[in-house]
């Protein structure tokens, strides 16, 4: 705070010295019991201002005077709301210096970008709405840059656009996009790595590891069913971070048998929900340091859903998740797998019949013509296809 | 069967190559100018009147095409019949499922039908008992003594036809059945004179000529239902027979029924593609669920398509005959069909009983969903289950056999099989079929939770009436084809935007790319793509008036049936080409195969050939067998877009 500005600015009008004095005192009284009495944003209105009790007997004209020499000093900004009635809000007083170094335009213009936050604004819109020219706009901008009030940045949402900011905030999540970017980009490798964890945790949270074969049919006999073959450990959460394909993989490398995944029953209720995965991946500490709050893990979640890789389901009144066509995926792990070729422990999607074929995936599908330059009779891609090259 | 450029090449290289290429020259020049007279043909393919006869005589017999004759003139119209031609295709896969539903016998006597087009019954007799005693040696012989008797060729006649597999033929069968209906409704407004039909007149008009063309359509069942009545249905008879039902080897000629002789009879295609659906659906089961749960619901679908005719409404009789109540079995039933070698105490994980919430799985839809909106699951009205009622369910397979916690199994993993199987060999038998039928329900249950709804818990009677909604179900059949091309074709990344536009429709792309999480420039250079592959589309909307590109806002949309049609397509493209690769394969080996072909050289190739002639004749059948295999495998995509 620095109250001692104050008297300067109620010299400056032309009363008598104990009016401005009088003034000065009020004036500082009113501003305090304003910063008391509310938080940042808080607005007021004229009889607000009298409800105070700062000015005696509720005297409008008085009070208009202060009111008057706070806004001269900027330490009260004036603005009407939507029924035009006249508001205050009060300002801190190391930002009313700030606009006091100003001239009015560049006033305007920190004005403009202080409004609007941690999400910036386009130097377009100012022009736009300050209705200034573009020389006097640029000068004002460069102005209040030298001195460090404002900072150019980028927003992952216009990232084309020129945004400013001022240079005491940072920027909102909106504006830098949230845990995704870092440094302004979409940080793909980050999101692939959270993705390969989050597949992973669900695929072993929803699916139950058999060491025998799905369920071909076995001869019985007389039909009835003896026992219960069906034998596999129901892995814990904790050991998803130790790949559990070793103890997995050494035992299936010992029997003709490879380890299969089976659903589980009907009405299960223990699917992970999206709190279960964000608790997971804060526990994890493979987000270092970012923190992700459940919207954040839900979008995540959404796009594996969209990737057909997990799909939602009914649990007890949550929506819980669930690997996708559980009997076909791999009991290896995806995450941490740096070979791009290994197939191992990527989700296995449906494969379709279409792009299996070698017209499915031609580059020259539109144009092949029986008879043409590319046809059956002359096709490069089915010789390879059938192994014939 | 909309017949595209490709379909109807595909559709005349099938007749080409199983009937040669005089009805394929005829068939070509029906497809391109449709309906014409043996006139015009003569004109159209420059064939001698004679040749041309020929070849629209194998058309006809092999039920290829429509044929008209106007009462007033003497002169016939031919027509094709596409959707015939392109099941030609699909006879191998029929007979397989067949034989799995019926038995050898079954497959053999649809098998002769197909070979011979249409015959009357008294014939198909005659070429069963010259080809029974032959035994000439080859699989043939064995397959003929399925089918050795006379009143044996009856009985598994009249089982096909009970069960809509095989359908009488009438002179009328031959015509194109919209021009049937048109024909019944031109009739009726003639019936009803006077210059001004009232709407209601003209629609009472349309349902009665929709009641006629039904009772046309029909008209080849008559035999069925005159079956169904003395030796009773179908259904039922399999009832009897359970246990041995699958074998279909059991002897019942003894009640072989008396047939006309006289009565001519062929394959229905319509009932054939039900039993190809079931054995789709089983697979796509299979994938989604497991191998198990798979064969419970396989039980499931041959009971409530027992008396499905076919698998979509009869848009031609639409009117008369809305979508058909839907079927349902009930637990009790479906047990009682169920093959008993399937151990149902396979194919689901273990949990410990605590972990289960049996008033949700147990809730009953009793109302056809109308759409198939994604969002159900958010919207599902029961709001928070109640608690503490998760342990009153009767334990299933998930922990019946141990009662310790499964989840403390490890420690005696060393344990083998026998041992513990022993243990439960003393339970009486009708505990036994009491925890079977429990764990086979522990399917049902699975089937209905997948996200597919496989089927739907619809009433609880009998243990649990079940159902399935083949509409809805075909739907979400078809955007799982219609997203393995989309994925492997433009990646995840591609997939995840076109999921992102059907679920949330037409959307902006910034909207676009921070859902999918995706940089800008790949979210553009994908959504690209896939414009120019016609799987999306932008749309402009302007924000005023002037229409200036940055007053206007850029939509994304996916156009889900313009892309299935497109796909159908391509498919049928891809189905042609690798047949056309076969030919030139063919061609290319075409001196070893008419080698191979000689009746002197059949069965014993291996020491007739040289070995390099030996070595690429058999590299030769690999490669027919792969592209074979690749047609019939794209097939079962145009079956799913198209047919089921
Ligand atoms: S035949 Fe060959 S060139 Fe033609 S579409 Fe197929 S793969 Fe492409």
């Amino acid at each position: 705070m620095a109250p001692s500005a104050v008297p300067r600015a109620a010299a400056n009008a032309s009363q008598n010295d104990s009016d401005a004095a009088k003034i000065a005192v009020w004036k500082q009284a009113l501003y305090e019991r304003v910063m008391e009495s509310g938080r940042n944003n808080d607005v007021f209105t004229q009889d607000d201002l009298i409800d105070l009790g700062v000015i005696p007997n509720g005297d409008k004209l008085l009070l208009i005077r202060v009111v008057q020499a706070l806004s001269d000093d900027k330490l009260f900004v004036t603005f009407r709301d939507a029924s035009n009635n006249i508001l205050w809000k009060w300002r801190d007083a190391q930002e009313a210096h700030k606009y006091k170094q100003l001239d009015d335009e560049q006033a305007m213009v920190y004005s403009l970008i202080d409004d609007s936050g941690g999400d910036g604004i386009w130097s377009q819109t100012l022009q736009r709405r300050l209705n200034m020219h573009d020389s006097v706009l640029k000068t004002a901008l460069k102005h209040l840059q030298t001195k460090g009030l404002i900072a150019p940045f980028k927003n992952v949402e216009h990232p084309n656009k020129k945004m400013y900011i001022k240079a005491s905030i940072q920027p909102s999540d909106r504006a830098t996009g949230g845990p995704w970017y870092t440094d302004q980009n979409l940080d793909e490798a980050f999101i692939e790595d959270l993705q390969r964890v989050v597949f992973d945790y669900v695929k072993n949270q929803s699916s139950y590891v058999s060491k025998h074969s799905g369920g071909r049919t076995q001869t019985p006999s007389k039909g009835v069913v003896k026992g219960n073959p069906d034998r596999g450990k129901k892995r814990d959460a904790r050991e998803m971070n130790e790949p559990p394909a070793k103890a997995v993989k050494t035992s299936a490398s010992s029997t003709p048998r490879e380890a299969v995944l089976l659903p589980l029953p009907a009405g299960y209720t223990g699917y992970p929900t999206v709190r279960d995965i964000a608790r997971l991946l804060s526990a994890s500490g493979i987000t270092n340091n970012t923190i992700l709050s459940e919207s954040d893990v839900k979008k995540l979640v959404d796009v594996l859903v969209w990737d057909n890789l997990l799909e939602p389901i009914r649990v007890a009144g949550k929506i819980g998740y669930r690997v996708a066509r559980v009997s076909k995926q791999s009991t290896d792990v995806w995450a941490g797998r740096e070979d791009p070729t290994g197939r191992e422990g990527q989700p296995e999607s449906y494969l379709s019949p279409y792009t299996e074929a070698p017209c499915g995936r031609c580059p020259v599908f539109d144009l092949c013509e029986e008879g043409g330059p590319v046809g059956p009779s002359n096709c490069e891609y089915f010789k390879k296809w059938l192994g014939m090259d | 069967m909309l017949v595209t450029k490709h379909a109807a090449e595909l559709c005349a290289l099938l007749v080409n190559d199983l009937y040669g290429e005089l009805p394929s020259r005829i068939l070509i020049a029906l497809l391109t100018k449709g309906r014409s007279t043996i006139l015009q043909l003569v004109q159209q393919t420059s064939l001698n009147p004679r040749h041309l006869r020929n070849g629209l005589g194998v058309l006809f017999h092999q039920n290829l095409l429509y044929a008209r004759t106007e009462p007033g003139s003497k002169t016939t119209t031919y027509e094709a019949n596409p959707d015939a031609c392109y099941n030609l295709i699909r006879s191998g896969k029929i007979l397989e499922v067949l034989e799995q539903r019926f038995g050898a016998a079954e497959r053999d006597l649809v098998q002769t039908l197909m070979l011979l087009g249409h015959a009357r019954i008294q014939d198909l007799g005659q070429a069963f008992s010259t080809r029974a005693p032959q035994a000439n040696g080859e699989t043939n012989g064995t397959q003929s003594m399925l089918i050795g008797s006379e009143s044996r060729l009856r009985s598994v006649l009249a089982r096909l036809l009970q069960a809509e597999i095989v359908e009488a033929v009438r002179a009328d069968t031959f015509r194109n059945p919209a021009e049937v209906l048109d024909e019944y409704k031109q009739e009726m407004a003639k019936a009803s004179p006077g210059d001004r039909i009232s709407n209601k007149d003209k629609l009472a008009n349309d349902e009665k000529a929709a009641e006629r063309y039904i009772a046309f359509r029909d008209n080849g069942k008559a035999i069925k239902r005159q079956l169904d009545q003395t030796r009773g249905s179908y259904a039922k008879r399999r009832k009897l027979q359970n246990g041995h039902s699958t074998n279909g080897d059991h002897i019942d000629d003894d009640d072989a029924p008396h047939l006309n002789p006289n009565i001519i009879v062929r394959v229905n295609y319509e009932k054939c593609l039900v039993e190809l659906r079931n054995h789709r659906l089983v697979a796509f089961a299979s994938d989604s669920i497991g191998e198990t749960t798979a064969s419970v619901y396989r039980t499931v679908l041959d009971l409530t398509t027992a008396h499905m005719s076919r698998c979509r409404i009869d848009p031609l009789a639409a009117m008369k005959e809305p979508e058909p109540a839907p079927i349902t079995v009930t637990t009790l039933d479906i047990f009682d069909h169920l093959d008993e070698a399937i151990d149902v105490s396979r194919g689901i994980g273990k949990v410990s009983g605590d972990k289960i919430d049996t008033f949700r799985i147990e809730k009953v839809k009793m109302e056809v969903p109308q759409s198939d909106d994604e969002s159900e699951i958010e919207s599902d009205d029961d709001g928070p289950v109640p608690n503490g009622r998760s342990n009153t369910r009767p334990r299933g397979n998930t922990d019946q056999h141990n009662d310790e916690d499964p989840f403390s199994e490890s420690d005696n993993d060393t344990r083998t099989n026998g041992e513990r199987s022993s243990r439960v060999t003393f339970d009486d038998s009708s505990t036994s079929r009491t925890r079977r039928i429990e764990q086979m329900r522990q399917h049902l249950l699975l089937l209905k939770d997948s996200k597919h709804r496989f089927i739907r818990h619809c009433g609880t009677q009998g243990r649990g009436q079940w159902t399935v909604d083949f509409r809805l179900l075909m739907a979400r059949f078809r955007d799982a084809e219609m997203d393995a091309v989309i994925e492997q074709s433009f990646g995840r990344h591609g997939l995840r935007l076109t999921r992102i536009l059907r679920e949330r429709g037409k959307l902006d792309e910034k909207m676009l790319y921070s859902s999918a999480l995706m940089k800008k420039g790949d979210v553009q250079g994908k959504m690209l793509a896939m414009q120019m592959a016609g799987l999306v589309d932008i749309q402009e909307v302007p924000r005023d008036t002037n229409r200036l590109a940055n007053r206007t806002l850029f939509f994304w949309h996916f156009d889900g049936d313009k892309t299935q049609a497109q796909l159908l397509d391509d498919v049928y493209k891809a189905m042609l080409r690798c047949m056309q690769t076969l030919q030139v394969e063919r061609h290319k080996e075409r001196n070893i195969l008419s080698f191979v072909e000689r009746k002197d050289v059949q069965g014993k190739e291996e020491e007739v050939m040289t070995a390099e002639h030996y070595n690429k004749y058999n590299s030769h059948l690999e490669v027919q067998d792969r592209l074979l295999g690749q047609v019939m495998r794209l097939d079962d995509m145009v079956s799913v877009l198209r047919d089921f």
